[in-house]
């Protein structure tokens, strides 16, 4: 399932979020979605997954209009927190198994055992790599065609992010797209093989990582720096 | 429909809990109080009136929990997990007003039958001293074997299902107005409140209207829910933005 994202925009009051972006992604491929704070990555998200309208612009799946049937076809992480409060790991397994039809059980819990969670913790009482750890088990659980990781690696531990990214490389497949944001923009560079730069709601750049290495001789992490300069550069490392 | 109707109601278990832990206590005061109080002295009437108070308490909370948790999921990230499911916008406002309605309805029942049994054990306590208390229950079923009970009945309850319909739409659209095409606009609150209260306006001049029949006045208001759910759809549909 290729999207296609043509002129999008989405405008604020005050400000413009995404600007007349332009970008497709493709079956078989991990997109890293590169940029410092507030330059519209997970505006865009959201946008992909129905949970942000748009100003203009469209967003095509497979050619057609996005409409909400095709939310079937999209598993969200975004970074906030936001299950119930009154919800179990088991909860909210029933909740993705009620709603998704591609959610399999038998990976949720085998994901669950690789990153050492339990059914039966409240999640209310997690903490954030728990949490963070949840939402990846809980989205990489759905065969879905287009998956969206927003900052899945924020705020946790070398160890934790370590079997985070163990998870996403193993879900790796040919039939679906992984978009995943992140100013670990190192810890991303040997998992994904397209990188694409934002900067004020516009692509800078969409590039082969392979390719980048072997033109340029860049790291993702030298682009970064290249593109976004020295300001940015604690941020990006 | 089903599946986000079970879910409102998870999301809400604990409030209901709440709700039915107050009443079962006001309740045990009662119990507790009636064979001690005669009926004379009418201190009776403290226990009674706390449990009207909370039944009243109770519905109120009800209604106004059904508008708040319609707000927080368009306001905070609570939401997220609500519309990013392959659900239509319809569908979930339309489990959301059925679980106030149906949650009302059954709270209301529950609560019509407990104050039966409390009248019936007043009566069996104070007998004849139980005065106008005593009288009401005999009132109540004189009352539902009447001939023509059963569609006024039917008729009261059509009402209140088109009453908390049309409540909740007109609500619903003004929180969706705020959240949506006014969002982050200067005054945008105050200009969906103002709208919010137009319409109620408008609704309350639709029932008082001389020389208009109930069921014209009836329609008029289904059309304005209607309208205002429609309108709500729309808006979360295509201005939604969490």
């Amino acid at each position: 399932m290729s999207v296609i994202c043509k002129n999008l925009t989405k405008r604020y009051l005050f400000k413009t979020a995404v600007d007349q972006l332009n970008v497709t992604f493709e079956p078989g491929h991990i997109y890293a979605l590169l940029g410092p704070n507030g330059t519209g990555k997970s505006t865009l998200m959201k946008m992909l997954c129905g949970l942000t309208t748009r100003t203009s612009g469209e967003i095509l799946v497979e050619d057609h209009p996005f409409t909400y049937r095709d939310k079937a076809n999209v598993a969200f992480a975004p970074t906030e927190f936001i299950f119930f409060d009154y919800m179990k790991i088991s909860d909210v397994e029933k909740y993705y198994r009620d709603y998704f039809r591609d959610f399999d059980s038998n990976c949720f819990h085998r994901l669950l055992e690789e990153l050492e969670l339990s059914p039966s913790m409240k999640v209310k009482t997690l903490s954030s790599g728990m949490l963070a750890k949840l939402k990846i088990a809980a989205t990489m659980s759905r065969q879905a065609k287009l998956l969206l990781l927003d900052e899945p690696l924020n705020g946790i531990d070398l160890l934790t992010r370590e079997s985070i990214l163990k998870t996403l490389i193993s879900h790796a497949d040919p039939s679906r797209a992984m978009v995943i944001s992140s100013h670990m923009v190192e810890e991303l560079e040997p998992i994904v093989d397209t990188a694409v730069f934002m900067k004020e709601g516009r692509i800078v750049l969409q590039t082969d990582v392979e390719s980048l290495r072997e033109k340029e001789g860049l790291s993702i992490v030298e682009k970064y720096r290249q593109i976004y300069g020295n300001t940015d550069m604690k941020e990006a490392i | 429909m089903l599946t986000t109707l079970k879910y409102e109601f998870m999301k809400n278990r604990v409030l209901y809990g709440i709700s039915l832990g107050i009443l079962a206590i006001v309740e045990l005061v009662y119990l507790a109080i009636v064979p001690f109080r005669s009926i004379k002295d009418h201190t009776i009437v403290i226990p009674i009136f706390l449990l009207m108070i909370a039944g009243l308490f109770i519905f109120f909370m009800l209604l106004f929990n059904g508008i708040t948790m319609f707000s927080r999921d368009l306001k905070s990230k609570a939401g997220y997990l609500v519309y990013m499911t392959p659900v239509p916008v319809p569908s979930i406002l339309l489990a959301k007003i059925l679980l106030v309605f149906l949650s009302s309805v059954i709270f209301g029942l529950g609560y019509l039958l407990l104050g039966i049994a409390d009248f019936e054990i007043l009566g069996s306590i104070a007998g004849d001293a139980s005065g106008d208390f005593a009288r009401f229950i005999p009132e109540i079923f004189k009352m539902l074997r009447s001939s023509g009970a059963v569609p006024r009945i039917a008729g009261r309850f059509v009402r209140y299902a088109i009453s908390v319909f049309d409540f909740l739409s007109i609500t619903y659209f003004s929180i969706a107005l705020g959240n949506t095409l006014l969002r982050g606009k200067k005054a945008g609150a105050m200009i969906s409140f103002i709208v919010f209260v137009a319409i109620v306006i408008l609704n309350s001049f639709i029932t008082n209207m001389a020389g208009m029949s109930n069921l014209v006045a009836s329609i008029l208001h289904v059309v304005i829910g209607i309208l205002c759910f429609l309108a709500t759809s729309w808006m979360i549909t295509k201005k939604i933005d969490l």
